[in-house]
């Protein structure tokens, strides 16, 4: 565990949370450019559903190709992301961050998919900030429901 | 503002966890009712838009807009994040993303869940940060029993 005791450990903690949370928002506007500068030219993904692990998305531009083709059918998309742990040893970094999405059928604004997920992360520093050069994601739950929108507050 | 901005200076870190820290307390004073409390996080110009709807101009009408909207609620729990940050001088920009849970007094059983975002600009004043712009958008909700 880091414990965050000097400026540089906050200013640390800070940037290499900013590039987390900026890998959800770019992926919920689909701003494939965005989601390219957060990762580094060699990083690597793998998924976990029900147990299973999936082979590695070897490379930056292949990991930005399977989010974009994994999200082809969504439309609304919004990861709720909050990060409990950046451990930082020099220019490398380890996190865990916990995930609530909802994600809605592009094709049925009734539909949303709901997942409960946790991302294991690298990162390495990269100038001011840092780049995520490895991500693990687990998926606890996956579940549809449907409500009709035009029923719903706002 | 729309590219990723890193805390260099310990002046940088102030002002970030500054932000932050308004734009949470809007969520937890909506959450515990206190109105008075949530009027001082508002520039007194201060601009406010919900669901698309018409722009509220004045932070006496957006918190009205919010007790209104409010008075229903049995229950509220705006559970967010603030996902980026941009100060430039004496404003900010900042993006968050919210899930929320509320109870209605006329149907306790029920629970509307509320997804969506809230883009926001504020203004340094008073030693703090104050909010100029409230704009949420949501792209789900629904009703649960």
């Amino acid at each position: 565990m880091t414990i965050v005791r000097t400026f540089e450990d906050a200013r640390d903690r800070i940037n290499a949370s900013d590039t987390l949370y900026r890998y959800c928002s770019t992926v919920d506007q689909k701003d494939f450019v965005g989601l390219r500068t957060v990762l580094a030219e060699d990083a690597r993904m793998r998924f976990c559903l029900g147990g299973t692990w999936n082979e590695w998305v070897e490379g930056a531009d292949a990991i930005v190709a399977w989010v974009d083709k994994m999200t082809a059918d969504r439309g609304f998309q919004h990861h709720l992301l909050s990060v409990y742990h950046v451990d930082i040893e020099g220019d490398q970094a380890s996190a865990l961050a916990y995930l609530t999405s909802h994600q809605v059928a592009a094709d049925d604004p009734d539909q949303v998919m709901q997942m409960s997920s946790r991302y294991r992360n690298l990162l390495r520093r990269d100038g001011d900030g840092w780049v995520i050069t490895q991500i693990e994601l687990e998926v606890g739950w996956v579940e549809i429901r449907t409500f009709d929108q035009s029923q719903a507050i706002g | 503002m729309n590219v990723i901005t890193n805390v260099i200076t310990a002046a940088d870190v102030v002002d970030r966890l500054a932000v932050e820290e308004t734009l949470h307390r809007y969520w937890s004073h909506i959450d515990a009712g206190n109105f008075t409390a949530v009027r001082a996080l508002f520039t007194d110009d201060a601009r406010g838009r919900y669901w698309g709807g018409q722009w509220l101009d004045g932070g006496d009408a957006v918190v009205e807009w919010l007790i209104n909207v409010s008075a229903p609620a049995l229950f509220m729990h705006h559970m967010g994040k603030v996902y980026r940050v941009g100060i430039d001088g004496d404003r900010a920009t900042a993006h968050s993303h919210i899930t929320a849970h509320i109870t209605l007094r006329d149907a306790p059983e029920t629970v509307v869940v509320s997804v969506g975002n809230y883009f926001d600009e504020l203004r340094r004043a008073d030693g703090g940060w104050k909010i100029s712009v409230k704009d949420f958008s949501q792209g789900w909700s629904e009703a649960r029993s």
